[in-house]
């Protein structure tokens, strides 16, 4: 049977029952019956003819199909009559399972997808440890290397250190990113390149001729795709070097902004042991495990101690730790991403009970209707069917609706910068987040949608009839079960209140903390001077050209220079030695700025004592530093720290205390300040570990800041057409990137407690609503029997305040013991904190006695005449 | 209540089927035709409820089992839905047929078992 034939099949079915019926009525009439009687009897003997259609369709292949087709088209009927309640499940569920899809795309972007590299679930990072200093990330040196490499716990071990270069040639100077990695940087990740090849073991050795690895970025964009520019030389900082192959675009190792790899030889006799500088990676051997490595690393580790005992002497606390590629990139968004998730849960439960009691109470209504079709001959299989179909293209329109917004959160919202997870490929919407939204929404419809449809099939339709619709003593189960969804309702929303408004309090005191320096209208921008072309002192020269020529600008307020600008990555810090006291290099750490004379004037920072250094100074050998307020407390207690001298080791002179300014956020709002020294940019540097070369232009602006961008990048052109200028932002901009791993989460959170409150708010007004609709006809008599509209209004406000209670006293609970998992993600504020409990509980008391005023007051109106006498 | 408890007598399941090819073999007849058949010949005793004959013809027919054809009734000035039985039908009535007899003769010798059996 072609399903296509069906609708003449139909005809020609319904014109042989009508052909034998109408013969039976023939023969009874033949029979002696009147005309009418023969009809009836005819009709008796046939039975239910609608019945027999529909068994006889069951005879034909495509019964099933055609069955589904007319449920789901009756399915459809339904929610049209019934618009609004359609169009708030639907709402409901798009929103629920739209904001679980857009989050769980961001957990299975983090931890669930495969980082993009074959080997990656055994690839670890190694580092140096400090307990003493609590430094728990600290880089190797070549001699460790040597050591550390011949580990037998790895199948490979690499070192690898980035930086920046120029690539000039053909079209503008471009500064890139840079990666330089020891022989078996390419094996470890296992990665293989989409064009040309890695390097060899001759191109690893000193003095070979240069060569390159290109990101596929840079080759699509500089040089358009070309497949023949392996091979060809190509200018890295001025020097001739030969491009050997391109990665493909899935490695971004070691981070989303590096652009070439090249090699980095390293002597087997290298004794730089104070050089630390290399990064390590390494693939751990199948069968090794990662504590099983960590020991071994411990073992190497007192070899090396015991081969440097010079270097290593007081390092009493120096450990080596082993952790996860995977760990390393997203650990500390771990808790984040899952109180999100667990946030976003929360949600779509308080959706699927709204959606829940929206269907009990139509289940209510619809009673009658399924009565008269039981009546009319339909199967309890049959009600079940059609109910449970209706609830499934409920759930799956209003889960299409929510992927759309997840696809539209995920588009718009640009999760991949909030989260700075650009190296794992971004946050996507793929097939497993398909799956999980269909499984979301199918599991969620057959749960919520089963239930109803259970409790429908099993009511006994002769009863229903005979109510005609009115349930006369409103059956106290099912209003408990109703009660029941409200109460987890406010419950479930109480929790999300509680979290956003966590959130929101540390997100406020973030914005609050005094960040020591004024973020407005300030432009910053990194400034790279390619080696070959720049000697140090054409360097000082440099700067100040460049200095001179933009404060000459209109609208300039102030200009600087400084190595590392607060909020980005401030890593350089040193040790001192403070006159007239015994070395103590454990103690004595401080962060060490090197700046021009107006740094504090630019970046707006108080001086507290003393006074700035002056350009006069620069010009001399140096003799004087600034140190922060937190250095001076912590060294000079009590005294006045000015004319106090320092030095950086017994090699370098004796630095003044000249002055000491407020302390600042360096290293974001959340994080407390570390003592800090200031050095003079001057003529006649002393070597410490900086790149000169690689600073940053710091300008404060009388307007707009960015208007002023271009104004300086035609006098950085005039001075070198050459120079690349990159990570162009203003200092605010920089201020909010930091504290977007707070924003984030509560913005979101923000976000689901108010969908949670208006879910909330239309479950508890639809249900009361419909309980008033229901005992219409009680009120009525209640108010024939002398009660007063006051009393009613107190009788059903009086749930309202019953719900709240029962519901804000689960949701307290359930909110205090789950709290503690957000605890690392909050700022100056304690999970516990009882303000934010009791907001919570206050908003969401008075979202629910509103939700209860307006179907309580409809109570009121009551008509007692209309209400008895009518149906 | 006898018509009652008559019309509980269910038919086994591919009973009707059997019956229905039995009584094309006469020749080609029409629903109402083959229902008052089976039901007279059997003294009443199975009162042919619609909802399984038809049912039971469109199935035969979906299985090739029977062809139907509108014709014009002798008696009658009308069309009726001739039903036919084809050779695939006979086929199956034999097959039918054998397997129903060793049906009832096991189920006899359960029921009233031979005394040499005993």
């Amino acid at each position: 049977m072609k399903w296509w034939r069906i609708k003449q099949r139909d005809e020609e079915l319904e014109r042989e029952l009508r052909a034998d019926l109408e013969l039976e009525e023939e023969e009874q009439r033949e029979n002696g019956l009147s005309a009418e009687d023969a009809r009836y009897a005819a009709r008796r003997a046939f039975g239910n003819t609608a019945l027999i259609k529909d068994q006889t369709h069951e005879a034909w292949d495509w019964a099933a199909f055609e069955r589904f087709l007319q449920v789901v088209r009756y399915a459809f009927r339904q929610l049209r009559k019934n618009s609004g309640f359609a169009a708030i499940c639907t709402v409901t569920l798009a929103l629920g399972i739209g904001a679980t899809t857009t989050i769980f795309s961001v957990v299975d972007s983090l931890l669930l997808r495969p980082l993009p590299y074959p080997n990656a679930p055994r690839v670890v990072r190694i580092w140096n440890t400090f307990a003493p200093r609590g430094m728990t990330e600290i880089p190797f040196s070549e001699p460790e290397f040597n050591e550390y490499r011949q580990s037998q716990s790895f199948a490979h071990v690499a070192g690898f250190s980035v930086g920046t270069l120029t690539l000039t040639g053909s079209g503008a100077p471009l500064h890139v990113a840079a990666s330089w990695g020891t022989p078996d940087f390419f094996s470890v990740m296992g990665t293989a390149p989409s064009l040309g090849r890695v390097f060899t073991s001759d191109e690893q050795q000193q003095g070979h001729a240069q060569v390159a690895v290109l990101s596929h970025r840079l080759w699509q964009s500089r040089f358009a795709s070309n497949r023949e520019i392996v091979g060809k030389p190509i200018l890295l900082n001025g020097q001739s070097c030969t491009v050997v192959g391109v990665m493909p675009q899935t490695f971004t190792f070691p981070n989303d902004d590096v652009d070439v790899w090249q090699p980095l030889p390293i002597a087997p006799a290298s004794d730089k042991v104070g050089d630390h500088y290399l990064d390590f990676v390494a693939e751990l051997k199948p069968q090794t495990t990662l504590n099983q490595a960590r020991s071994e690393m411990s073992t190497i580790l007192d070899r090396i101690l015991r081969k440097y005992p010079r270097y290593y002497g007081g390092a009493a606390g120096l450990g080596v730790n082993l952790i996860s590629l995977r760990e390393q990139m997203v650990g500390n968004l771990r808790p984040t991403v899952l109180v999100l998730m667990g946030g976003v849960g929360f949600m779509l439960l308080i959706a699927c009970t709204n959606v829940a009691s929206l269907h009990l109470a139509r289940g209510e209504d619809r009673k009658q209707e399924i009565a008269t079709r039981t009546a009319l001959g339909a199967t309890r299989w049959r009600i079940l069917y059609q109910v449970l179909i209706e609830n499934l293209v409920l759930f799956l329109v209003g889960g299409g609706l929510g992927l759309l917004l997840a696809l539209a959160c995920v588009k718009w919202l640009n999760l991949t910068d909030y989260l700075n997870v650009a190296q794992l490929g971004g946050v996507k919407l793929d097939l497993r987040v398909l799956v999980f939204a269909a499984v979301v929404s199918l599991s969620t419809g057959l749960l919520f949608g089963l239930v109803p449809a259970l409790k429908a099939s099993q009511s006994n339709f002769n009863d229903a009839l005979k109510a005609g619709g009115r349930d006369a003593m409103g059956s106290r189960h099912r209003t408990r079960i109703r009660s029941l969804l409200v109460i987890t309702e406010i419950a479930f929303s109480l929790v999300l209140l509680t979290g956003a408004g966590l959130m929101i309090g540390s997100l406020r005191n973030l914005l609050g903390v005094n960040l020591g320096f004024n973020p407005g209208n300030v432009i910053t921008m990194r400034l790279s001077l390619p080696e070959a072309r720049y000697s140090i002192v054409r360097t000082a020269a440099f700067y100040h050209q460049l200095q001179d020529r933009v404060r000459s600008l209109p609208g300039v307020e102030a200009v600087a220079i400084v190595n590392q600008l607060p909020m980005t990555d401030v890593t350089a810090n040193a040790s001192f030695d403070v006159e007239g006291r015994p070395s103590n290099t454990d103690i004595n750490v401080a962060d060490t700025q090197i700046i021009s004379p107006d740094y504090f004037r630019a970046m707006g920072i108080l001086l507290m004592r003393g006074r700035f250094l002056n350009d006069e100074e620069a010009k001399l050998p140096p003799a004087a530093v600034i140190v922060n307020q937190t250095l001076a407390c912590k060294v000079w207690a009590g005294t006045d720290p000015i004319g106090k001298r320092i030095r950086l080791g017994p090699d370098y002179p004796w630095l003044a205390v000249v002055g000491v300014v407020a302390d600042i956020k360096n290293h974001g709002p959340n994080v407390s300040t570390k003592p800090e020294m200031y050095f003079l940019l001057s003529d006649q540097p002393f070597q410490i570990w900086v790149d000169l070369r690689a600073m940053t232009l710091v300008v404060r602006t009388s307007s707009e800041p960015e208007q002023m961008v271009s104004a300086i990048r035609r006098q950085l052109k005039q001075l070198d057409p050459e120079l690349p200028i990159y990570k162009v932002s203003t200092l605010k901009a920089l201020v909010s990137s930091s504290i977007s791993q707070t924003r984030f989460p509560a913005l979101t959170l923000s976000l689901f407690a108010c969908a949670a409150l208006i879910l909330a708010a239309i479950g508890v007004y639809g249900v009361l609503a419909y309980t008033v609709a229901q005992r219409r006809h009680e009120i009525g008599v209640r108010m024939a029997l002398g009660a007063q509209r006051g009393q009613i209004l107190r009788f059903f406000l009086g749930r309202g305040v019953k719900w709240a209670a029962f519901g804000g006293g689960v949701g307290f609970m359930a909110a205090l013991m789950l709290v503690r998992f957000m605890r690392s993600m909050l700022f100056q504020i304690g999970p516990y904190d009882s303000k934010i409990f009791f907001t919570g509980m206050a908003v969401l008391s008075a979202v629910v006695l509103a939700a209860c005023f307006i179907p309580a007051l409809r109570a009121t109106r009551v008509d007692p005449s209309a209400a008895i006498r009518g149906e | 209540m006898a018509k009652q408890a008559q019309q509980r007598v269910g038919l086994l399941q591919g009973t009707l089927d059997m019956l229905i090819l039995r009584t094309l073999l006469y020749g080609p007849a029409h629903g109402h035709q083959i229902g008052k058949h089976i039901q007279r010949t059997t003294n009443e005793f199975l009162q042919m409820q619609h909802g399984s004959l038809y049912p039971a013809l469109h199935r035969l027919e979906e299985r090739g089992w029977v062809s139907a054809k509108w014709e014009m009734a002798s008696d009658r000035n009308r069309e009726f839905k001739y039903y036919r039985l084809t050779d695939k039908g006979r086929k199956q009535l034999l097959v039918e047929e054998s397997q129903w007899k060793q049906m009832s003769e096991a189920v006899a010798r359960v029921m009233w078992p031979a005394v040499e059996e005993i």
